[in-house]
């Protein structure tokens, strides 16, 4: 927010080159688009609360693995991740909240670990799996203990909503996101 | 020649206020409401050539909008909501909307839209279709991609000319299972899927990175811009 306000009064008082414009107005513009995922995940968070029930349509995970992947390389130029997927058959479930759960899990691995960050799929009889892996040490034992428990709310010192949006996320469509070593694996059901 | 006009309807004045800098910078006029009811009345006093409307109103909401629109006029309409409510996207483009961007979007994705929305329909009388390099010939069912001739069955036919009569535009799952399965089928979306992925392996160039069929996830599917 203070780089957006000080960054637009900049260019509306002051006499600047046109680089320095430029590299201000991309500032605002990189800026704008962290702070929408935020405000993103707090209005996520608090319509998670209120427990509407999904609304459910027909998804196909490749798919939305893809947009999540896709919308990450856009806010964040040379982010590292390979995706490797299986063919997985279509689930009822609500795709918007999938595609914002896996974006927050991948933009988490990126920040938080090492890239390159993995993706790949299975399926079980009941659901289907999604991994998200990255190459440094994985979830802190805290965290991990956090996962596991009922709350919602994000852990205490834990500085983004991302993972919390996710956790709630996949529990509100009836699975789950369970950290395995240096991995996080979103199961959702058939 | 006389500037397209362009109506956009939005609640949030800041939206009107970007939009209109924007698209009078690449050459359109443009006029405003701020409610589906300002929004007729603009279409009737005003005579836009396209609307770009937000579906998210107060009071009268975007799909009444183009419910009362559609009654009696066929303006291309492009409708704007937040990425993740698919489920209203979905509802306005088959009550008849022509397209969709999800906010927030880039200026360069809506006036990509906007030249695809705003071309003129395709003539009945011609016979050839194409999408990128492939042509297709719709008396003969005979497509081919560079000379060379790809053998697709009728489904797959109907389909690719589904997504190269109006390249550049969105079409539903919905959309698409209605006109080539029929009305009895417009909820087997895998069924699509399973007729997609061979269709891509004949007509893509690489299937794993398609550029003529594109995947509006959770909406439907998107033939290439018309270059």
């Amino acid at each position: 927010m203070a780089t957006i306000l000080g960054a637009a009064s900049t260019l509306k008082e002051l006499d600047l080159s046109a680089e320095a414009r430029l590299d201000l107005l991309t500032a605002i513009e990189e800026e704008a688009a962290r702070l929408n995922v935020h405000v993103s995940n707090l209005m996520q968070l608090s319509r998670l609360e209120l427990a509407a029930p999904p609304r459910r349509a027909w998804v196909d995970l490749g798919d939305l693995v893809t947009a999540a992947a896709t919308r990450l390389r856009r806010a964040e130029t040379g982010a590292d991740l390979r995706v490797t997927l299986g063919r997985l058959p279509m689930i009822q479930s609500e795709g918007g909240l999938i595609e914002q759960a896996l974006f927050n899990l991948m933009d988490n691995a990126l920040s938080h670990g090492r890239s390159p960050v993995t993706i790949t799929s299975h399926e079980t009889a009941t659901a289907l799996h999604l991994t998200i892996a990255e190459q440094g040490p994985g979830l802190p034992p805290a965290l991990q203990d956090w996962l596991q428990s009922p709350d919602l709310r994000p852990a205490p010192g834990q500085s983004g909503l991302g993972l919390a949006v996710a956790k709630g996320i996949a529990r509100h469509l009836g699975g789950s996101l369970a950290a395995l070593g240096n991995a996080l694996m979103l199961s959702l059901p058939k | 020649m006389t500037k397209p006009l362009i109506l956009i309807v939005d609640d949030e004045a800041q939206i009107l206020r970007f939009l209109g800098h924007a698209l009078t910078a690449v050459g359109y006029d443009t006029c405003t409401a701020s409610t589906g009811a300002e929004a007729l009345a603009q279409v009737a006093a005003a005579r836009p050539d396209l609307m770009v409307l937000d579906l998210d109103l107060p009071e009268m909401d975007g799909k009444a909008v183009i419910q009362a629109l559609r009654a009696r006029s066929d303006l291309p309409v492009i409708v704007s909501s937040a990425r993740d409510q698919e489920m209203e996207k979905i509802m306005a483009l088959d009550l008849g909307a022509d397209d969709f961007v999800a906010k927030p979007f880039a200026i360069g994705e809506l006036l990509a839209r906007l030249r695809v929305c705003l071309r003129p329909s395709r003539m009945a009388s011609e016979p050839l279709l194409r999408l990128g390099p492939l042509q297709i010939d719709l008396a003969a069912h005979h497509v081919t991609r560079d000379g060379a001739e790809i053998h697709l069955t009728p489904k797959e036919f109907d389909l690719l000319v589904a997504l190269a009569e109006t390249p550049g535009r969105v079409l539903t799952h919905r959309q698409l299972l209605a006109r080539i399965w029929g009305p009895a089928h417009v909820e087997d979306v895998p069924y699509l899927r399973v007729f997609i992925g061979p269709l891509r392996q004949k007509v893509e160039a690489d299937p794993a990175q398609p550029v003529l069929i594109l995947t509006e996830p959770g909406i439907g599917y998107r033939g290439a811009h018309p270059s």
